[in-house]
């Protein structure tokens, strides 16, 4: 009886100690895995289930020729490894891994949507400092603000067997922050003064003044600044509009305006700002005055322009016959944007 | 009548035999004599419990001496593994190599005494000049004392003043009873970390209560400058620290876009600008706040200066060098127009990416 116990215990230990010596041939470097050093993980876009990239660095710990390595994204560093949510490695491509020894040439297993993996059977030799390998197409887990665990393994079997090292890095997910800045359609115009004085004519000089406008705006297809208004009137007597441009001449009834710095007489400013508006024909020569009881675009811009200022010269001639009187006139100016 | 005789004989010899053995033995059971005084309010305090530890202090401290007529002139502290029977020194206790800590007191003369190492199972002083009588409470403290071996055991210390400086004339004796135990290893696991979040607000450096992701700036002018902010929040423990990068385009609507402050710079108004800094006092404009928290962290150089702001794809904006705890970084974003900036919404999705270096 006691011989048969005997015989049953020994062959329960021999089974314990077969059972022992498969399981470490099945995981036969997991007690000397060493950590891997220096390790980081890059991600090109920290947005949730963004496909993207994964750069990797790290080093080695032991010398042994490395033929696969994984990554695996975990929801914790340790224990049993609980896949991050959303994250896939089922279209990963690798574009890069160096430093890994040499032979051979390193290629993507995307079998494993849980992980990134990578395997080289040809590859020989140790791997040197500062291993790379960088993944493209891989998608981000799906949770916002969440860290998850890259798992690094290298193996020296070329199908992620034979355990070398391994190490971990943390990673997060981020919210994607929008700016938002509302540019409204603007129109700047302003007119500096509401009247202009040219003085007592008379008909051996030139009554002159200036008004000067500031125009901008931001429409695409720019503005233009029209004016309105009659001669110079008194009662029924009026002064000449100069409805052709054409010179000032004393000794004539005219009435005239241009944009521009002007000679004879010496009046006005060439258009001064960073814009791009600019005076109109018949109005941007200077000692050349025009004046349309009509109404006329005496300025314009084709697109968006920063303000320019205008300054509008008006002249003013009388011959003999002038009645005498307080001649005047109301013109409007008119700036349209084009959006 | 000879047998008788015989048997007789042998009798006698091992009744001899038997008191000379129990007497020889009453030194070894600890018998003490009918007139010692019991000792009160005794302790050996012990600086560690683990058995077999080595350089251990035993500090015994007790009550006034009861014969208190008597100068004292040696103590001992035997150490037993039972207060039954003779005294058997517990496995691996030592006291060899024990020294006194300092000058006992209670035992009358503050100074010249000296510790005994020849007995192994026993801790002993002694003070042959000893010259005043025991007065108040006793503290004795050695130390180097070698713990017995075995874990989570009793034992016992008897503790016997003496008259003689040579541990004879018993005084006043007492026991205590000690106990090795076993030491408790604590463990805890630190996994690598990264927490990093980004919104419109955090409290504090709390990740779980992020919340927001639109930063509205208003709407551009060309006389005032248009302002915005997030906020992001990081730790790590990676070996080498952490570093935080910016992504995007600048803002766009459409096919127009205000340009970038790429190189840095300053806010200008009627500019076409846009750009962030992580500065803590902007005054022109008057945008972000101080970054918080513990950690390490801080912005970099490019965008971390006042009233400096700049906007180029991948560059990093802040960073710690080693472990750090958490620091909330209040991003602030500027836009100016110019008076040709094209109407519409202009947007740019920004994406913060932190990569720790473990």
């Amino acid at each position: 009886m006691t011989k048969i116990k005997i015989k049953l215990l020994s062959k329960k230990i021999t089974y314990a100690i077969f059972a022992g010596v498969l399981l470490l041939a099945y995981y036969p470097n997991i007690a000397s895995a060493d950590p891997i050093t220096n390790r980081s993980v890059t991600i090109g876009s920290s947005l949730a289930s963004a496909s993207t990239t994964y750069n990797f660095t790290f080093t080695a710990a032991q010398a042994t020729t490395i033929q696969s390595v994984s990554f695996a994204a975990c929801t914790t560093a340790s224990g049993a490894c609980t896949p991050a949510p959303g994250f896939s490695a089922s279209s990963s491509t690798l574009a890069a891994a160096t430093n890994l020894g040499s032979g051979g040439t390193w290629t993507v297993d995307t079998g494993t949507a849980g992980e990134l993996r990578m395997l080289n059977a040809s590859n020989t030799g140790s791997p040197s400092a500062g291993i790379t390998a960088n993944f493209a197409s891989v998608t981000n887990p799906s949770a916002t603000n969440s860290t998850f665990f890259m798992r690094i393994a290298t193996f020296s079997g070329s199908d992620w067997t034979g355990a070398i090292d391994t190490g971990v890095v943390a990673s997060s997910t981020a919210g994607q922050i929008t700016v938002a800045a509302a540019v409204d359609e603007t129109l700047t115009f302003t007119l500096a003064s509401a009247s202009v004085n040219l003085g007592t004519l008379t008909k051996v000089s030139t009554g002159t003044g200036t008004s000067s406008m500031t125009v901008g705006t931001n429409a695409e297809s720019g503005y233009t600044v029209a004016y309105s208004g009659d001669t110079l009137t008194s009662g029924v007597h009026e002064i000449t509009a100069m409805g052709a441009a054409t010179t000032s001449t004393m000794n004539s009834k005219q009435f005239g305006i241009n944009l521009m710095a002007n000679t004879t007489p010496s009046v006005g400013t060439d258009v001064t700002g960073t814009g791009s508006g600019a005076p109109e024909t018949d109005y941007d020569t200077a000692d050349t005055f025009k004046f349309n009881t009509s109404g006329d675009v005496v300025a314009s811009a084709g697109g968006s322009t920063n303000d320019n200022v205008f300054t509008t010269s008006y002249i003013a001639n009388i011959d003999s016959s002038t009645a005498p009187g307080a001649y005047t006139t109301v013109i409007t100016y008119v700036a349209t944007a084009n959006f | 009548m000879k047998t008788n005789i015989q048997k007789q004989s042998k009798f006698a010899l091992v009744r001899a035999i038997i008191l000379a053995i129990t007497v020889s033995a009453l030194p070894v059971l600890n018998i003490s004599p009918a007139s010692a005084a019991p000792i009160t309010g005794r302790s050996v305090v012990l600086s560690n419990s683990v058995g077999d530890a080595s350089g251990v202090s035993y500090a015994l401290t007790t009550a006034a001496l009861p014969t208190s007529g008597t100068i004292v002139k040696s103590v001992e502290i035997a150490f037993c593994d039972s207060l039954v029977g003779a005294c058997s020194t517990p496995a691996g206790f030592s006291a060899s190599s024990s020294t006194l800590a300092s000058q006992p007191g209670g035992l009358g003369d503050a100074s010249g005494w000296t510790v005994s190492a020849a007995t192994a199972g026993s801790l002993r002083i002694l003070n042959a000049s000893n010259a005043t009588t025991p007065s108040g409470a006793v503290t004795i403290t050695w130390n180097s004392v070698h713990n017995p071996t075995a874990t989570n055991t009793t034992f016992y210390g008897v503790i016997t003043t003496y008259s003689g400086s040579d541990w004879t004339g018993a005084l006043d004796t007492g026991s205590v009873a000690l106990s090795t135990a076993t030491q408790i290893q604590v463990a805890l696991t630190v996994n690598e970390a990264l927490t990093f979040c980004t919104g419109t607000s955090i409290t504090g450096q709390n990740c779980g209560t992020a919340s927001g992701s639109q930063v509205s700036l208003g709407d551009g002018s060309t006389t005032a400058t248009a302002t915005g902010t997030s906020i992001i929040a990081a730790s790590t423990n990676g070996n080498t620290g952490y570093s935080v990068t910016v992504n995007g385009a600048t803002l766009t609507s459409g096919a127009n876009t205000i340009t970038a402050l790429s190189s840095g710079g300053a806010s200008v108004m009627n500019s076409k600008q846009f750009g962030l800094n992580l500065a803590d006092a902007n005054t022109t404009p008057i945008v972000g706040a101080a970054k918080s928290g513990s950690g390490t962290a801080a912005a970099e150089t490019n965008y971390g200066t006042n009233d400096t702001f700049r906007f180029a794809t991948g560059e990093t904006i802040a960073s710690a060098t080693g472990p750090s705890n958490a620091n909330t970084f209040t991003v602030g974003y500027i836009a100016n127009i110019d008076g040709i900036t094209k109407p519409g919404v202009y947007t740019s999705n920004l994406t913060y990416i932190a990569t720790a270096n473990f």
